[in-house]
């Protein structure tokens, strides 16, 4: 029985670490991309939301496609001020507050941008109504590419955060 | 019919069985232009062989029997040769020729069965050996490709250039030189150039071997060497666009222009330049 006990115990343990190992090994070879999001605003109150992206290994282009409540919120710019994006690919960056719809590409020469806290643009938002308000990303269309001279994919994540407006 | 006719009979018979032999493609290549007749001399018990042809201005032409040399020759300025190999053992042997220009850059081989008769001499005539061609091993999208040779003077070469399939015709120049320019932008990865030369008679050339080449992907899109906002305006012209009508602006060539192609020019990047 104690055998039982010790053999099942290594196998969590065994188990236990390579999950682990995963974890920690998809954390060093995704991309993380966010909105840092107020948890609350209010009604009327003119929000500014950085987008910024950790990038594990070096990369050279980025576009990202969010979509919002347009009932709730409006865009009214995007601030390009301190990007480590130095081109901006065309139409780029827009907003379309009728359709809900946010846009950002662009990019910077080789060596590219690596690392955290990587600022993309800032994003100002109105708040127009109470009510929770999500900005998604559209992770179909949304990517980060290295800087490899064959744009391959750079595998990202993005988590989703909740903003509420208080009347 | 006298004797000399009825032995020159039985040497055409000869000739024409021995050519049953040749691969196809060979036999096809020569028909049309390879003239066959035979001379009779006195008895022995080895005969000649005579070629005369052309390949293109002050070639070297080498004549193999059996699989080794047993002659060379020069062309003339006008392209034209003549050389007989002679005392050949009586029987049917296997001849080929190809022409060398100074780079050692040589014609396709072709080659023929001759049915050799003592104290005759056999004559292969009209022969007219293909083009030599040369292209660069590699092109960097979107570059135009030139691609050149020599060939048998007046007369007219054509190439065909694989796998976007385009056919090109020039004239060749008094030395034999010849040119063309490809400026379609190529897909990328491997091609090939073919190409024959057709006499002013009407008589045409084996197709020479596919040399292969390769289009490399470039973000150098106005070819002037640098990789800069120039280029940056070219992709944006086409930016988000399928199968741009500006070819060069799809880098990777996956029919769209899109952030693939912005990231593989941010990595070429060369500056402002």
């Amino acid at each position: 029985m104690k055998r039982a006990v010790l053999i099942a115990s290594i196998l969590l343990l065994l188990l236990a670490s390579w999950f682990g190992y995963h974890s920690w090994h998809n954390r060093k070879t995704t991309a993380l991309i966010s909105l840092e999001t107020p948890k609350s605003a209010e009604q009327n109150q003119t929000i500014e939301i950085p987008l910024t992206i950790f990038v594990p290994s070096s990369a050279n282009a980025a576009e990202f496609y969010f979509s919002f409540p347009k009932d709730l919120i409006e865009i009214t710019d995007i601030k390009k001020d301190g990007s480590i994006f130095q081109l901006w690919v065309k139409d780029s960056p827009s907003f379309d507050n009728n359709a809900g719809t946010i846009y950002l590409a662009g990019g910077s020469p080789t060596p590219g941008f690596s690392g955290g806290n990587l600022h993309i643009g800032t994003i100002v938002v109105k708040a127009k109504a109470p009510g929770r308000v999500q900005i998604q990303l559209n992770t179909a269309k949304s990517r980060i590419l290295a800087n490899d001279g064959l744009g391959t994919l750079i595998p990202s994540t993005y988590q989703t955060v909740t903003m509420s407006i208080q009347p | 019919m006298t004797g000399k006719a009825r032995l020159l009979g039985l040497i055409v018979l000869g000739l024409t069985l021995s050519i049953g032999f040749v691969p196809t493609n060979v036999a096809q290549a020569i028909s049309s232009s390879v003239d066959l007749s035979a001379t009779i001399a006195g008895g022995g018990t080895t005969g000649n062989v005579k070629f005369t042809g052309d390949a293109f201005p002050n070639a070297l032409v080498t004549i193999l029997m059996g699989g080794s040399v047993v002659g060379t020759t020069s062309a003339n300025g006008l392209s034209a040769f003549n050389k007989t190999i002679i005392n050949i053992n009586a029987g049917v042997h296997t001849f080929s020729l190809y022409a060398q220009n100074g780079q050692g850059k040589k014609t396709v081989t072709i080659s023929f069965n001759a049915n050799v008769i003592a104290n005759a001499t056999i004559t292969f005539s009209g022969i007219l050996l293909s083009p030599i061609v040369t292209v660069p091993d590699s092109i960097k999208r979107p570059e135009s490709l030139t691609e050149s040779g020599v060939a048998k003077q007046a007369s007219t070469v054509t190439t065909f250039t694989h796998s976007d399939t385009i056919t090109k015709q020039t004239g060749t120049d008094g030395g034999g030189n010849w040119a063309v320019t490809i400026n379609d932008v190529l897909h990328l990865g491997s091609h090939n150039v073919t190409a024959l030369v057709i006499a002013n008679g009407g008589a045409q050339s084996e197709l020479t071997n596919p040399i292969d080449f390769l289009v490399k992907i470039s973000a150098d899109l106005n070819i002037d060497t640098r990789v800069n906002l120039t280029d940056f305006s070219i992709l944006m012209f086409s930016y988000g666009q399928n199968n741009p009508g500006a070819k060069a602006s799809d880098i990777n060539d996956d029919t769209h222009v899109d952030l693939i192609d912005f990231s593989v020019m941010m990595f070429y990047w060369t500056g402002l330049q």
